[in-house]
């Protein structure tokens, strides 16, 4: 327990931190923040009017405790761009983000664990070398051309499914692809070689030399602890999946986070860029704090920590 | 010799060779390889496929594709070595200073470290976009920020594991300057994991400032740029799909290229991954 709740606490300094830096975003940006917000081609008066209404003539630590405590609240003030209320627009496009992400993750997992298993059991076989040549694939090529070839094959070519928009469970399918196809890559890779690795215990040996059969030994065996390393890796892979939505989002003109994000920054929208930021490390942040307990709860040695 | 011979013996690794070469040598003669100057527009000719006068077909605006593919990777090599140099280097400094100093200034070095590195990479490119703002230049400084946290915990282990060795304080005792024994033992000793790690930063930097390229966020979409190919190409996808192909392949093969070269030298190095 003394474990968790220390990744408890650090996990909330991480968040606390990232908080004071995407708060000092607006500050470190060349030229005057009430200018930023005021828009380009304000006048003068209309400047001043901002900062006193925006409570920029305040000294820094009163404007962070103003901008955190309304954020705390549900408060993530109101786009530049829009005139809105950020947050509504904010949950809409996370929850279609996330839905993104959580069916990449399955994805990824099912095929990555699949094909990891499968080719450290055939080592050195056709399938060995075929889902090594697929990994490494899929870590190089870009996912924004994986998103862009697979339109081009499926949707244009083959009529199969629709290649933008999130209207039917089908035009799901290639953003899915799109999206865990390298971390697909990335899970296959570990898996492989933790399996491999497993195998070559003693313990493995001596379960072999026991007389038990090849699939209980591989199952209860080998997965089991194998698993550590691999949960570890499908824990960081979630969070750099939503990272990856960015681009899978803009591919497919997908509605979520990521291409919120990148408006924003086009946009210089800059309340939406603080508010998407602060949103996405906190995930990243839940996320790992998620990944480091099942870790200890995987990992009997991790009991003393 | 016998490492390059071991390395040479890894038929993939040669692959990933073969690859960069051509890569370097077309960023090296661009001009004597590419038909054209990227920036000539031929409105008369856009959209055009593939043929004996434009190789790889013409973009929406008539520029040949095939030199701007040949002059992208021009702008890549300029990627990858601008963020090696800036990343690579502030990196390996904080993972010297905290490996071979240890105590607080570790404490506190790490912590900033861990904390960068529980964001992905594009994420903490962004953020730092959004201070410096877009363009090639802002790309190229954000990604190098954004790969120090990795170069910084592996070297910091690297010389923290390479410290421990009997020679090290036998240098000690035989009285050595704290930074003799760190450039003369620690870190020639230590470069194997940095090694594999700089060839795999080459190939992360040039997929996120491709990627950045792509969202309109990198290098300005009329200069030849990979990604900001792709970008362009995004709105023919349905009409003339062969425009996004041939970037996409560059990008691939040079990144493939570099991977399987990072792979390679890390069996033959005999490096763990962190």
């Amino acid at each position: 327990m003394k474990y968790v709740m220390k990744r408890l606490l650090s996990a909330l300094v991480v968040v606390f931190l990232t908080s004071i830096i995407v708060f000092c975003i607006v500050h470190l940006i060349p030229g005057d923040p009430a200018m930023v917000y005021a828009g380009a081609g304000a006048k003068q008066e209309q400047v001043e009017n901002v900062r006193i209404e925006m409570g920029l003539d305040k000294p820094l630590v009163v404007q962070y405790i103003h901008w955190a405590g309304g954020i705390l609240q549900g408060d993530f003030g109101t786009s530049l761009a829009t005139k809105q209320p950020i947050l509504p627009v904010l949950m809409d496009k996370f929850h279609n983000t996330f839905i993104l992400s959580a069916l990449g993750i399955v994805f990824a997992v099912g095929f990555g664990l699949l094909l990891g298993i499968v080719s450290a059991l055939k080592h050195n076989s056709f399938i060995d070398l075929i889902s090594m040549f697929i990994a490494i694939i899929g870590i190089s090529m870009p996912i924004f051309w994986v998103g862009m070839l697979l339109v081009m094959v499926f949707s244009v070519q083959m009529g199969w499914f629709p290649a933008t928009g999130n209207d039917t469970w089908v035009s799901y399918i290639l953003p899915t692809i799109t999206i865990g196809m390298n971390s697909m890559a990335i899970i296959t890779r570990m898996t492989r070689s933790s399996v491999l690795e497993v195998l070559n215990e003693d313990y493995m040996v001596t379960a072999v030399a026991k007389g038990l059969r090849g699939r209980t030994v591989i199952l209860v065996h080998a997965l089991k602890n194998a698993m550590i390393p691999i949960v570890t890796t499908i824990g960081m892979q979630f969070g750099y999946l939503m990272g990856g939505a960015v681009l899978t989002e803009t591919v497919f003109v997908y509605p979520g986070l990521g291409r919120y994000l990148v408006d924003s920054l086009t946009k210089r929208d800059y309340p939406a860029i603080q508010a998407s930021i602060l949103l996405l490390a906190v995930v990243f942040v839940v996320v790992n704090f998620i990944v480091d307990s099942t870790y200890y709860k995987l990992d009997p040695k991790m009991k003393d920590a | 010799m016998k490492f390059l011979k071991r390395l040479l013996s890894n038929k993939l690794a040669v692959l990933g060779i073969f690859f960069i070469l051509i890569f370097l040598l077309a960023s090296l003669f661009a001009p004597l390889i590419a038909t054209q100057d990227y920036s000539e527009m031929d409105l008369y000719n856009v959209l055009a496929l593939p043929s004996a006068e434009h190789l790889m077909g013409t973009d929406e605006m008539g520029r040949d594709i095939f030199s701007g593919i040949i002059y992208g990777a021009r702008t890549s090599v300029l990627i990858g070595v601008s963020v090696l140099l800036f990343g690579g280097l502030v990196g390996t400094a904080i993972g010297i200073l905290a490996g071979f100093f240890e105590g607080k200034l570790d404490m506190v070095l790490m912590r900033i470290i861990d904390t960068l590195m529980a964001f992905p990479s594009i994420l903490l490119a962004m953020f730092m976009i959004a201070i410096i703002g877009t363009g090639l230049k802002g790309a190229i400084v954000a990604v190098s920020i954004a790969t120090v946290p990795r170069f910084a915990r592996i070297v910091r282990s690297s010389v923290l594991k390479t410290k421990k060795n009997e020679y090290v304080d036998a240098c000690r005792v035989l009285g050595q300057s704290n930074m003799k024994i760190l450039f003369r033992h620690i870190l020639p000793n230590g470069m194997a994991p940095i090694i594999v790690q700089a060839t795999l930063t080459f190939s992360e930097a040039i997929l996120i400032i491709s990627g950045l390229g792509f969202l309109g966020l990198g290098a300005d979409p009329m200069s030849a740029e990979w990604g900001a190919m792709l970008s362009n190409a995004r709105a023919y996808l349905m009409t003339k799909p062969h425009i996004a192909i041939f970037p996409g392949i560059a990008i691939a093969i040079t990144v493939l290229g570099f991977n399987l070269l990072g792979d390679g030298l890390r069996d033959t190095l005999d490096v763990k991954e962190y």
